[in-house]
């Protein structure tokens, strides 16, 4: 695995047409006020193939593309088990925000943000203000959630993450990344009540150009996040848009 | 793959008593410092950071202070042989049913997994981390070879075990919720006393697969938890001090302590479900696992 910045092999130009067109989208809302991003979140819509900003079909290379076929005749006809709906291991990269569980931010401990899932029980720590590490310094141990750095740029939670496994898929359809997978994600309060996570993805092994997805969550301070087992009975979450159950 | 050498034999032998010789001396440092001073007054104890965590002296629960009434401990007819305790066979945990503080119910599930074991129809015994289930209240606190991390805020502390990613979160409330639904680690209120120590009350931990202890002690809907955790005067350590009260289970409240120590170790992730198989054909209970996708 080597570690790339954004555009360092595809081109400053589509990068930059990505992230416009997904700082266009995320613009067209009504800034909130100044106010942090912890709380407890729950989503408005699940969609099991994840929604790119600018619309359209994933930019696929054409091993990228193979790789999406493989994964979903795998899918489909058994030979490929989707572990993070059977054995609940964590979602990893863009699929875990497509969550139809809630999940929360909390603003600690002092030095990290730390995300934490209901759904898998999954948990991620962002270090705050830290650097990315070196290829060396992560090659040996990549993971689900990979190494995640982040800062603040004005009321904007940005967090760029590096050294993930290949063993996740991007959305429930099998939508591929390999560990060369980079991301950029932007979450910010786009109104009192709402949060909204912008998920930008260089992967050029996988994609021809780097491409963006958008979530928006009601938050829920009310709630209380549960244990989580796989296989037992959960919260419902039938009424979410987009969730069916099997 | 490579066959084992003899050299590879002696560098193994060499490492284990290496780790043995200094998982000693951490315990035995741990040991020694029975004494735990309160730090000053108005402060809170700091249990939470971004770069250091909090390791488990071991999954067995020590004895309380003198007077009080202890956990439950081995069978004295099978006395256990442990990692540590020179060269035989290594046995596994079998816990006194005999123990006159254990209702006849519990006595009889104790004595059922003991056999169970005796028996050969399990060759490992059941327990929850290793098996990727929470380890509820207060059986989590057992586990030992992964830290443990805490999140303070003002309303709640978060404990989060590195070990499969578990979380247990504390509410800094003064009473319980009118209507708990029994759940893996039921609901904690907790509050800070003298400056050095986290008290949590729980209430509502369900018993399916959850024990007081890794001898399978188990327990009921009625089971209610304090925990003292109170760290000491140079900060290197925390000691809880845990009250299980359990009418439908135990004859009288039961006293067990616990210890970690501080470690320098940021959290990484660890997957307790990844190739978590019976390799050795153990019986092991399975793992959490769905049927089908839950959406």
């Amino acid at each position: 695995m080597k570690v790339f910045g954004l555009g360092d092999r595809r081109g400053a130009v589509r990068n930059c047409v990505v992230l416009c067109a997904a700082a266009l989208l995320a613009g067209s809302v009504v800034a909130a006020d100044a106010q942090d991003v912890t709380g407890i979140y729950w989503t408005t819509q699940y969609n099991a193939k994840v929604q790119i900003v600018v619309g359209g079909d994933l930019p696929l290379t054409p091993a990228g593309k193979a790789a999406y076929e493989k994964n979903m005749a795998g899918l489909k006809d058994g030979s490929i088990v989707d572990q993070a709906r059977i054995t609940c291991v964590p979602d990893g990269p863009v699929r875990a925000w497509a969550t139809p569980y809630p999940f929360e931010i909390v603003d600690g401990p002092t030095g990290n943000m730390t995300i934490l899932h209901e759904l898998n029980h999954q948990n991620r720590v962002v270090r705050m203000g830290k650097p990315l590490p070196k290829y060396e310094e992560i090659v040996a141990h990549p993971s689900y959630n990979g190494h995640s750095v982040g800062r603040l740029e004005g009321d904007t939670l940005v967090i760029e993450t590096i050294g993930f496994n290949e063993k996740s898929f991007l959305d429930a359809t099998g939508a591929p990344h390999s560990d060369e997978l980079r991301t950029v994600e932007r979450i910010r309060r786009i109104s009192p009540t709402q949060l909204e996570i912008v998920v930008t993805v260089h992967d050029p092994d996988i994609y021809t150009r780097d491409w963006s997805a958008r979530f928006v969550y009601n938050l829920r301070n009310e709630l209380r996040i549960e244990p989580y087992v796989c296989g037992e009975p959960h919260r419902d979450i039938s009424q979410i848009p987009g969730v069916r159950r099997p | 793959m490579r066959a084992c050498t003899a050299d590879d034999n002696r560098v193994a032998f060499r490492s284990l008593v290496l780790s043995a010789l200094a998982g000693a001396m951490g315990v035995g440092a741990m040991l020694a410092s029975t004494t735990i001073d309160a730090p000053a007054q108005g402060k809170i104890p700091e249990l939470g950071s971004s770069t250091f965590a909090w390791l488990a002296a071991g999954a067995e629960w020590r004895a309380p202070p003198a007077g009080m009434r202890g956990p439950i401990l081995d069978d004295p007819d099978h006395p256990r042989h442990f990692n540590l305790d020179g060269p035989g066979q290594v046995t596994q945990r079998l816990g006194n049913y005999k123990d006159p503080v254990l209702k006849p119910w519990a006595a009889a599930k104790m004595r059922e997994s003991n056999e169970e074991l005796l028996t050969g129809k399990r060759d490992l015994p059941f327990t929850a981390q290793s098996r990727c289930y929470p380890g509820g209240v207060p059986g989590q606190l057992l586990y030992p070879a992964e830290p443990m991390y805490f999140i303070q805020k003002a309303q709640q502390v978060w404990m989060i075990w590195q070990r499969d990613q578990m979380v247990r979160r504390i509410y800094l409330t003064d009473k319980h919720s009118a209507k708990v639904t029994p759940s893996r680690f039921g609901e904690s209120i907790g509050r800070y006393e003298n400056g050095d120590t986290l008290v949590i009350d729980t209430i509502g931990v369900s018993p399916h697969l959850n024990y007081i202890d890794n001898f399978r002690t188990p327990h009921t809907e009625k089971l209610k938890v304090e925990e003292r955790l109170k760290v000491a005067a140079d900060g290197k350590m925390i000691e809880a001090l845990v009250k299980v009260e359990d009418p439908d289970t135990f004859n009288e409240p039961l006293y067990m302590v616990q210890r970690w120590r501080k470690v320098p170790n940021p959290l990484y992730e660890t997957v307790c479900a990844e190739n978590n198989v019976d390799y050795f054909y153990n019986n092991l209970v399975p793992i959490p696992t769905a049927a089908k996708p839950d959406f």
